[in-house]
């Protein structure tokens, strides 16, 4: 009785791991329901690895056509993506953060592709030695984006109020070269490579980069990390297809932590650069690969305790009205 | 008669104007010559289109003629001058401005100063008989009460000769007839040199002491009659004997003139 | 009679007013619409009241109205007498034509990279925006005024006279100033999209600061507050224009 029960246990078993094989390799192998996926990008070196999927054929490999839209701002990409232009995108995590903040439920996130603590921070006139230095000063960042928390943050940590004590200006940062460089502002936020374009410029000097961000300290993590969004009926409706996009998309990380120089020679298309600064700019991104995506973004989950940091950060500079629950937006299927 | 000359005022010279529009050229005026002695009040009289409007724009200088000239006091007329008054049938009145202001236009582009402009424009007002309609805008006042704005405006600046292009064609017959007797008034009192427009004979009878008959297309004199009818003049002058002949005259005068210029438009 | 008539109307526009905000308010109350693209009008009240409890609201609306009224007022200050002059000099107006077609035509917001260049980025900055963006306009209105005035007017001051600069302040000016008003009111409006565009760069406050800053942080009840306050603003401004417009034509009454 007991054996044939055993039998019968096995069996029963065998079935059933035959049965799960089965569903997952329907699941691995499952032809995508959906080949295009748009994705919504900038020149941005979070968008490196969706460029490098498509000009190197990984997308292709997995049986996607990815359609490379460009968008300057995260804010821009993001709408068309609850709207419903957009399939899945890579932003700033103060915009993802906001659109949680105002309610919509129509994207979700699933990895986070790059950390580049060391290429965005504040540069300043060499007269301006330290944060408290700034005081009566004129300092532009674009708002609503991770350098203006950088600001925020860094200024609280120094005891200065940006609405007293000095002139915070809401600038863009293709624009900051110029008012620099005529003297009408003293310092300001900006990141690569407009970043790298003002610290070579005579006269200035780092002030600070993220790795002083007050969360950065605490979690390693930057005031704006990069985002992987995927707009959330998509993600239902064509789960194969979704599967497929993440497989390219950690595939190209690797390539890129594996292969930078080829990478490169495909990049200088998007960025515009020569090669020499887009491996001086590659050189200063850590990549995180899709095996580490796991712990970051569902168990522990620490970026997305920091993220949480990060949206109560924001209600506390009144940046947004309410923090959101950054877990109830978390794609977990979609995570590799 | 009083319309005794002290001289020429205006000397008309072989006066031609002719207006080149794009396909042909009008003649307005050929050859027109004519003095005007100073007191005397000229009432010109002509069919509509006889080039009456064009001679006096060119006495008042709003025109140059082609040919010839216009001596003003010894003087050729090359522009707008405010010796010659104009007093136009649509009276023109700055409707900005209020009674007192208006008449006092003139005055106050020659500098006058402020005080002695208001007074001086106080008495021009009550001359024409609107005291208290100092502080109206032209909108308010009626058709009659405009031109006699206008006609105090006009005289208030003291120009040397004034010209009446028909001012009171757009008025109602009773309306002309109080004016008519009231520019006479003027007159008599004033004895400004008076060019004066009109298509009535009998408006140029009441008021002129000559009267000058033109032909029409080109604009040239037909006829020129001295009205030697009495001052002071009232509308009781149409009853006379006189009046009926002097009118019968330049009616006969006239009525060629028209009959001429309704052959021209049928060829 | 006639007082009778302005209640009723009155009383209709406030009614056709409350039912079109009751509809809209229960359309997305019953979430017909997404609030990330309507939010509902208590929505908007709720942001308005916390912003003018924080002196946000405010700041905006007095930053941007100050900016408006002094780039306009320079504006019209330089286009009146330039424009008067132009209406009534046939030379000047052939000199200086080709320029003011080339500029007309341009966006204000196509002056923001030269401005800022120029004047960088400071007050004097923003008015220059809404300068460069009325100014043009302006003078073609003004110009077009001029063209109104009855010649007999310009023939009997002359004849009263008055020299050219005689004509210009005393006839050409107050003869067109109607339609010269009639104009800027239309310009007014015009500059407050040339603010509201000067705004979206390097600025920290103002109305079209609020609406961008609204924009990125996707709270579209900010924006629409935004653009509400934009429409009261004008609205207070047309009135006290009227009340103004009244007292420089007196003869219009």
């Amino acid at each position: 009785m007991k054996k044939t029960g055993m039998l019968k246990k096995s069996l029963t078993l065998a079935a059933a791991l035959i049965l799960v094989f089965s569903v997952c390799s329907v699941h691995a192998d499952g032809k995508p329901e959906k080949v295009t996926v748009i994705y919504g990008g900038s020149s941005w070196l979070g968008h490196y690895p969706a460029w490098v999927g498509i000009e190197k054929g990984l997308f292709k490999k997995h049986g996607l056509g990815v359609l490379f839209q460009n968008f300057y701002a995260s804010s821009g990409r993001m709408g068309s993506l609850v709207a419903g232009d957009l399939d899945v995108a890579a932003t700033g995590s103060i915009s993802a953060i906001a659109l949680m903040a105002s309610g919509s439920k129509a994207f979700q996130a699933f990895g986070t592709p790059d950390s580049y603590a060391t290429v965005e921070g504040i540069i300043a006139k060499e007269n301006i030695k330290s944060i408290k230095d700034l005081k009566g000063k004129r300092i532009a960042a674009p708002f609503a984006s991770s350098a203006h928390v950088l600001v925020l943050d860094v200024l609280e940590q120094n005891g200065l109020d940006p609405e007293k004590d000095l002139t915070l200006l809401n600038l863009k940062v293709n624009e900051m070269p110029a008012a620099m460089g005529s003297g009408e502002i003293d310092a300001c936020a900006a990141w690569t490579p407009h970043f790298n374009k003002l610290l070579n410029m005579p006269g200035n000097h780092l002030l600070v980069n993220d790795t002083e961000f007050s969360l950065f300290k605490k979690y390693k993590l930057g005031p704006g990390p990069d985002l992987l969004v995927v707009r959330k009926e998509f993600a239902e409706k064509y789960p194969n297809t979704c599967q497929a996009f993440v497989k390219g998309y950690f595939e190209a990380v690797d390539m890129l932590i594996d292969e930078p120089e080829e990478c490169a020679k495909v990049l200088v298309k998007l960025t515009s650069l020569d090669m020499e600064d887009q491996m001086a700019v590659l050189k200063d991104i850590t990549w995180i690969k899709g095996d580490e995506q796991k712990a970051l973004m569902v168990q522990p989950g620490d970026f997305v305790t920091g993220m949480q940091q990060l949206a109560d950060f924001l209600v506390k500079h009144q940046q947004i009205d309410e923090a959101p629950k950054v877990k109830a937006w978390i794609a977990e299927k979609m995570v590799p | 008669m009083d319309t005794l000359t002290n001289g020429t005022k205006i000397s008309i010279q072989g006066v031609t104007k002719i207006f080149s529009g794009k396909r042909d050229e009008v003649i307005a005026l050929k050859e027109l010559s004519m003095d005007v002695q100073d007191g005397e009040f000229i009432v010109i009289v002509g069919a509509s289109g006889c080039g009456k409007t064009t001679l006096i724009n060119l006495v008042a200088g709003f025109e140059a003629p082609t040919h010839g000239q216009i001596i003003l006091d010894g003087q050729p007329v090359t522009g707008i001058t405010p010796e010659c008054g104009m007093i136009f049938q649509q009276y023109a009145l700055f409707p900005w401005k209020t009674v007192q202001q208006n008449v006092e236009f003139g005055m106050k582009m020659k500098r006058m100063p402020q005080k002695e402009r208001q007074e001086r424009a106080a008495r021009f007002i009550d001359i024409v008989g609107l005291k208290g309609f100092e502080r109206s805008y032209p909108h308010h006042l009626s058709g009659g009460m405009k031109q006699r704005v206008s006609i105090a405006r006009s005289l208030a600046n003291d120009p040397k000769v004034l010209l009446l292009d028909e001012p009171f064609a757009a008025l109602d017959a009773m309306t002309r007839q109080v004016l008519q007797e009231q520019l006479v008034r003027i007159y008599e009192k004033h004895r400004k040199t008076i060019i004066f427009i009109t298509h009535s004979i009998d408006e140029a009878l009441l008021l002129s002491s000559r009267i000058v008959v033109m032909t029409a297309r080109p604009g040239r004199i037909a006829q020129e009659i001295v009205n030697d009818l009495p001052h002071p003049r009232n509308a009781d002058v149409q009853l006379s004997n006189r009046y009926m002949e002097l009118k019968r005259t330049i009616w006969d005068s006239v009525q060629a003139e028209v009959m001429k210029s309704m052959e021209v438009e049928t060829h | 009679m006639k007082i009778d008539s302005t209640a009723k109307s009155l009383t209709i526009s406030i009614v056709s007013l409350l039912i079109f905000v009751t509809a809209w308010e229960l359309v997305c109350r019953l979430g017909f619409i997404e609030p990330l693209f309507m939010p509902a009008p208590s929505k908007i009240l709720f942001r308005a009241i916390k912003m003018i409890d924080n002196g946000q609201l405010i700041a905006h609306t007095l930053a941007s109205t100050r900016r408006v009224m002094v780039g306009f007022m320079i504006s019209s200050l330089v286009a009146i007498p330039f424009g008067i002059f132009l209406g009534s000099s046939r030379f000047f107006m052939a000199v200086f034509d080709p320029l003011i077609s080339l500029l007309r035509p341009l966006p204000s917001m196509s002056w923001i990279p030269l401005s800022l260049l120029w004047l960088g980025i400071t007050e004097t900055q923003k008015y220059s925006i809404v300068f460069m963006g009325s100014f043009a306009p302006s003078l073609l209105y003004i110009i077009e005024a001029t063209k109104s005035i009855d010649p007999l007017l310009i023939r009997a001051a002359k004849n009263l006279g008055a020299s050219k600069l005689d004509v210009m302040r005393e006839v050409i000016l107050p003869g067109s100033l109607p339609q010269i008003i009639a104009g800027l009111k239309v310009m007014l409006g015009i500059a407050w999209t040339c603010i509201i565009s000067a705004e979206l760069v390097a600025a920290r406050e103002g109305l079209g600061f609020m609406i961008m800053n609204g924009k990125e942080y996707f709270q579209t009840d900010t924006v629409l507050l935004g653009m509400v306050m934009i429409s009261i603003t004008v609205m207070i401004i047309d009135v006290v224009f009227r009340k103004f417009e009244r007292r420089l034509l007196p003869w219009t009454r």
